[in-house]
């Protein structure tokens, strides 16, 4: 009986975990990966198009329908319907020109202004007054969703359901 | 005597490699290549191998320095840049204010060139009656509240917002940078004498200092170059236009600095172009998104009476011939789902939030 409690519990945890995990890895902000998606009205293939999004262009979501992703597109004013899977992740590029990454500096690297600077040195800035990182980590934290932010641009009442 | 011309001689190969390393920097010079180069002189005595070492060394961080920076060096530059203008700066702590400028400045960059960077955009609203803004890389935007109360609608904040924004989404701020250190090579070339890695580690620290320090005096102080000012303003405007803002509120912003006497204000003013330039930029950009937004109209109505046409319900029906008649926005049967206002509707709702939040400016 007692094993059984245990078990129990060890299934409801596990299934805690795989569902926070799968939280955290929905994302906010995805890019189309086709060379052209359509923005539908409803979460159907038969519904009409609202539009149609390019490859690459960002998608705010607001929710997900079953294989449906419902959110903004740059180019229309309202959110629409994409089905998943003309969606990608936003790959984060380190380099602005998307090239591959710059091999890392060694410490003895003499390194010019910002070049080759890195977070560790920061923690030396930090002791000097003449540089406010709180406030900075402070103002970090006025962080809103795209979805958020569109919905209140656009005067839209749609935010249930906001990943 | 051999000492000397031995010195002479590495110091015209480290000449001619800084003459020809901007040549190379477009065809790739290969490290292979240039240990080739280096391991004949040394095979002739031209060098010593300490000497072989040091150019090595001075042309691997040349190409390093040349190369663009990455969104991690960016993003941190900006953190000290964005720490150094807080240090001298009280913030203005109105959380509404902060959360209503957030969601305008966030929003907008969906809209911008980079609307993914990996930290996102961060908009902060300084404590000081003075006229400035700063809009530093990585994503961090500061403005004070003395530029705030310019604005006259909510347009007119967004794009004041959306022009900063242009200056970080567009990279300027790092173009500065990228030229500063360009021209600081003397520097660089005094510190490669110092032996000591310690010491090496101390320079280069006071350097950045100095780079940041001067960088935050350039925006600051001199503003960004005409070049990208007028860059930013056509980016923003398109920003506006996409967003559903009136672009040619950038003008009326202008146009309301530009009137200000107070001397608080002139400071950004003379950051930026002479009014008469961006009005007259601003103005045919302006045209031009009007005659595209009455375009675009004319097309969704074209498309919605074909719709019309394949479907005799009512509700449709109805949509038609208030289209037809003209008094009716795009978004008309969208209205009733609750997923998009007409733009008089957005217009009121912008124009009373706008007032309602203004006596905080």
């Amino acid at each position: 009986m007692k094993y059984r409690w245990f078990f129990a519990i060890f299934l409801a945890l596990a299934g805690l975990t795989i569902l926070s995990a799968q939280e955290k890895s929905l994302e906010s902000t995805m890019l189309i990966r086709v060379e052209k998606a359509a923005v539908r009205a409803e979460p159907s293939f038969v519904s009409p198009a609202l539009s149609f999004a390019a490859y690459k262009t960002p998608v705010a979501i607001i929710r997900i329908e079953n294989d449906w992703i419902f959110g903004f597109v740059r180019g229309l004013n309202r959110p629409g319907y994409i089905h998943m899977s003309a969606l990608s992740p936003v790959k984060v590029s380190l380099n602005p020109d998307d090239v591959s990454d710059p091999p890392p500096l060694q410490e003895t690297e003499i390194v010019l202004a910002g070049k080759g600077f890195s977070s560790s040195l920061e923690l030396s800035l930090r002791e000097s007054s003449a540089f406010d990182f709180e406030a900075v980590d402070a103002m970090e934290k006025n962080s809103y969703s795209y979805a958020e932010c569109l919905a209140f641009i656009h005067g839209i009442d749609i935010l249930e359901g906001e990943p | 005597m051999r000492k000397i011309v031995l010195q002479s001689r590495v110091l015209s190969v480290i000449l001619a490699l800084i003459l020809i390393l901007p040549f190379f920097a477009s065809c790739t010079i290969t490290p292979e290549s240039l240990q080739f180069f280096l391991d004949q002189a040394l095979l002739q005595g031209m060098i010593t191998p300490e000497q072989s070492r040091l150019i090595l060394e001075a042309v691997r961080s040349f190409q390093i320095e040349s190369e663009p920076f990455t969104y991690e060096e960016e993003y941190v530059i900006g953190r000290v840049v964005a720490a150094a203008v807080l240090s001298q700066y009280q913030v203005y702590d109105q959380p509404e204010l902060t959360a209503y400028i957030n969601k305008i400045g966030q929003g907008l960059a969906f809209y911008s060139a980079r609307p993914c960077l990996p930290e996102g955009y961060h908009i902060l609203v300084l404590d000081s009656e003075e006229a400035h803004a700063f809009a530093a890389p990585g994503g961090f935007v500061l403005i004070t509240r003395g530029l705030l109360k310019l604005t006259g609608n909510e347009d007119m904040l967004a794009a004041l917002l959306a022009h900063e924004i242009s200056h970080t989404a567009l990279g300027h701020g790092l173009l500065a940078l990228t030229s500063y250190r360009m021209g600081d090579l003397a520097k660089y070339y005094v510190m490669l004498s110092t032996e000591s890695a310690q010491s090496y580690n101390k320079e280069a620290m006071e350097l950045f200092l100095a780079a940041v320090h001067d960088f935050v005096s350039l925006i600051s102080v001199q503003g960004y170059s005409q070049v990208m000012e007028f860059e930013a303003d056509a980016e923003a405007m398109r920003m506006l236009y996409e967003a559903e803002y009136r672009p040619s509120a950038l003008g009326d912003f202008v146009v309301t600095l530009e009137n200000s006497k107070d001397e608080r204000f002139q400071q950004y003013s003379m950051q930026h172009p002479l009014a008469e330039d961006r009005l007259s930029r601003i103005g045919s950009l302006a045209e031009e998104y009007s005659q595209r937004a009455e375009l675009e109209h004319r097309k969704e109505c074209v498309q919605r009476l074909d719709s019309l046409l394949q479907n005799e319900d009512e509700s449709w029906h109805n949509s038609n011939l208030a289209c037809e008649q003209g008094f009716l926005d795009s978004g008309y049967e969208l209205a009733k789902e609750n997923l998009i206002i007409s733009p008089v509707s957005l217009e009121l709702l912008r124009q009373e939030r706008f007032e309602a939040i203004r006596p905080l400016f």
